[in-house]
């Protein structure tokens, strides 16, 4: 290695990205989102920071923390491995970043990318969850079968931009033979497909969501939260699932939907 | 030797970063045993480099542990010569009482020992000559977040130049990532095939838990492993006969033990008759019905749910029916 070269590596810049990588393990994809952009706006001195993820060929995107800003004072864009584009632009007032303080920022940028994939990789394998896109329909993760399953991602779209219409949190779109539900939590979607085919005929679209819910084993107070409805509502539509279904309780319809 | 020829200080920069993105990847998707290697030679690729020692503990009280010790492109057994000799022990304490001092630092040992010292120095003769040791940079790490240690020797043979003063800064920036990759290496790789009724820890020799998954400790603990918050070692490594719904499997690297604890298929712990029940429950059958198909009093299943339960560690009748889903126990 040459003798002319200098290694410029600020300290903080080290504890900050293996702060990182060490919640991209624990947090949970918000929660990581959150605390990623705070630790980039300490990074930069910056209290105007976002953190905008889009499709690369769409110029729609998402903003998943932080608000849009019409000037914009630094800007580092960074594409993933899932063809991904993440754009991150840090705001200052009155000065412009140092080479140095610009190259640190650029640095982080490409490894809170790269931890948030760690992160959303760690969340599936926690949660079972199927895939995780951004309020727009761009699939952030999503394991290849998923992916075959879905087979069109803007089928994916479809179901987040209905859901946001209906300003519910929870949604079913029927997919071939497979049902896909949808979450949404801050500025994510997360998606799992189940198989719900043998239901779809005998139950509406409200009552599978419900079902689905119960053969994860969510307590009804959990259901009515997440679907945005009282827990009466949920115990009313499961009463009407039992009869048409033709079986008398809990027990027997989770046992029916894991057969 | 680098692989990317870098000839700016911007591309140097450039080239480290691309080095931490990479070490992490390699953290998440190797298992363990490969971790460690991928990760030497990867920096090797910035910083050559020809043998390194690479340590993990949660203690500093002696220089070396032959079973602690991670050592790359070096025969297996080379630390056990440390404690061997005497005047190389000794020497070594005072490499080690500097590295506890100047923690966080990359120390060359030229600048610790004089060269005229060093290469009359029984460490020099004994082992670095033997093993063909000519320089060498060493850190002791302690992590925040685990509360480890790292402790790193990265060497080069005689005929390959010294480490510059850049590339032992470069080696001191970069410990921090060895020692943080290591811990997502652990993370990731316990939650990998994470079933149901299956878990996995990693616990020091003192019964420290190191590293571990959601269930890890309350599980150890349903097994007879745990007293108080230390694990039994004694009892890991024993017979894994036992009573408990439990058995384990404990492998030994690094000093450290890998623990898997998995439920024990509920044929093992249960009669023919009270598997049947459990099969009837998983079907979502009351006591009532259950009694009748297995002519059995109702009396007798109350008892034998209750057992069920116990076994299977939960509190109602709809747990259990998730639990033995779980499991795989359907209609037989």
């Amino acid at each position: 290695m040459s003798h002319t070269l200098s290694f410029h590596w600020p300290d903080v810049l080290n504890q900050h990205i293996t702060q990182l990588y060490h919640e991209s393990q624990n947090l949970d994809v918000n929660e990581f989102v959150q605390f990623a952009m705070r630790l980039l706006s300490e990074l930069a001195d910056s209290t105007e920071v976002s953190w905008q993820v889009s499709d690369i060929h769409s110029v729609h995107s998402t903003c998943l923390v932080g608000r849009e800003m019409d000037h914009l004072g630094e800007c580092s864009v960074v594409l993933d491995a899932y063809s991904v584009r993440h754009s991150f632009n840090v705001h200052t007032t009155g000065r412009r970043f140092s080479a140095a303080e610009d190259s640190s920022l650029r640095f982080f940028c490409d490894h809170m990318v790269a931890a948030l994939n760690q992160n959303i990789r760690a969340h599936i394998k926690r949660n079972d969850e199927d895939a995780i896109a951004t309020l727009d329909g761009v699939v952030m993760f999503g394991t290849e079968s998923f992916l075959a399953a879905i087979l069109d991602v803007k089928a994916l779209m479809i179901s987040v931009n209905e859901n946001q219409n209906e300003a519910g949190k929870a949604s079913l779109l029927e997919q071939g033979e497979k049902v896909l539900f949808s979450e949404i939590e801050g500025n994510l979607v997360f998606t799992s497909l189940f198989d719900m085919s043998a239901y779809k005929e005998r139950l509406t679209k409200r009552e599978l969501l419900v079902a689905c819910l119960i053969g994860q084993m969510k307590s009804n107070a959990d259901i009515a939260e997440r679907l945005m409805v009282s827990v009466k509502t949920v115990e009313n539509q499961l009463t009407k699932i039992y009869s048409k279904l033709d079986i008398s309780n809990r027990a027997e319809l989770v046992s029916l939907l894991n057969r | 030797m680098a692989m990317v020829e870098i000839s700016t200080s911007e591309q140097l920069a450039e080239a480290f970063n691309q080095l931490l993105v990479d070490i992490y990847q390699i953290a998440q998707s190797q298992p363990p045993q490969e971790f460690r290697p991928s990760v030497l030679n990867r920096f090797s690729e910035l910083v050559p480099l020809d043998t390194a020692f690479w340590m993990i503990r949660s203690e500093v009280d002696t220089p070396y542990a032959q079973d602690e010790s991670y050592t790359h492109n070096l025969p297996h057994g080379v630390l056990d010569q440390y404690i061997e000799y005497s005047s190389v022990y000794e020497q070594s304490l005072l490499l080690n009482q500097v590295l506890v001092e100047k923690m966080g630092t990359t120390i060359d040992v030229k600048d610790i020992i004089p060269q005229a010292e060093w290469e009359q120095s029984d460490i020099y003769l004994l082992l670095c000559k033997e093993y063909d040791i000519e320089h060498s940079i060493m850190t002791m790490f302690p992590s925040e977040h685990n509360q480890m240690i790292t402790n790193v020797s990265l060497n080069r043979r005689a005929k390959n130049p010294p480490f510059s003063e850049l590339e032992r800064r470069i080696t001191q920036a970069f410990i921090p990532h060895m020692a943080e990759a290591h811990r997502v290496n652990i993370i990731a790789n316990m939650q990998n095939q994470g079933l149901l009724g299956y878990c996995r820890g990693m616990v020091d020799k003192h019964g420290m838990i190191i590293e571990s998954g959601e269930h890890f400790a309350p599980t150890l603990k349903k097994a007879g492993l745990l007293s108080g918050q230390q694990v039994d070692i004694e009892a890991l490594q024993g017979t894994t006969e036992n009573e408990t719904p439990y058995r384990w499997e404990v492998r030994i690297e690094s000093g450290l033990y890998y623990v898997e604890l998995y439920r024990k298929p509920l044929g093992e712990l249960l009669s023919q008759k009270k598997l049947k029940m459990a099969e009837c429950i998983a079907q979502g059958l009351s006591n009532k019905s259950i009694s009748k198909q297995l002519h059995l009093s109702v009396e007798t299943i109350n008892d034998y749910v209750k057992e069920l339960y116990k076994i299977l560690g939960v509190n109602s009748r709809y747990e259990a029916i998730g639990c033995l889903l779980n499991m795989g126990v359907t209609k037989s």
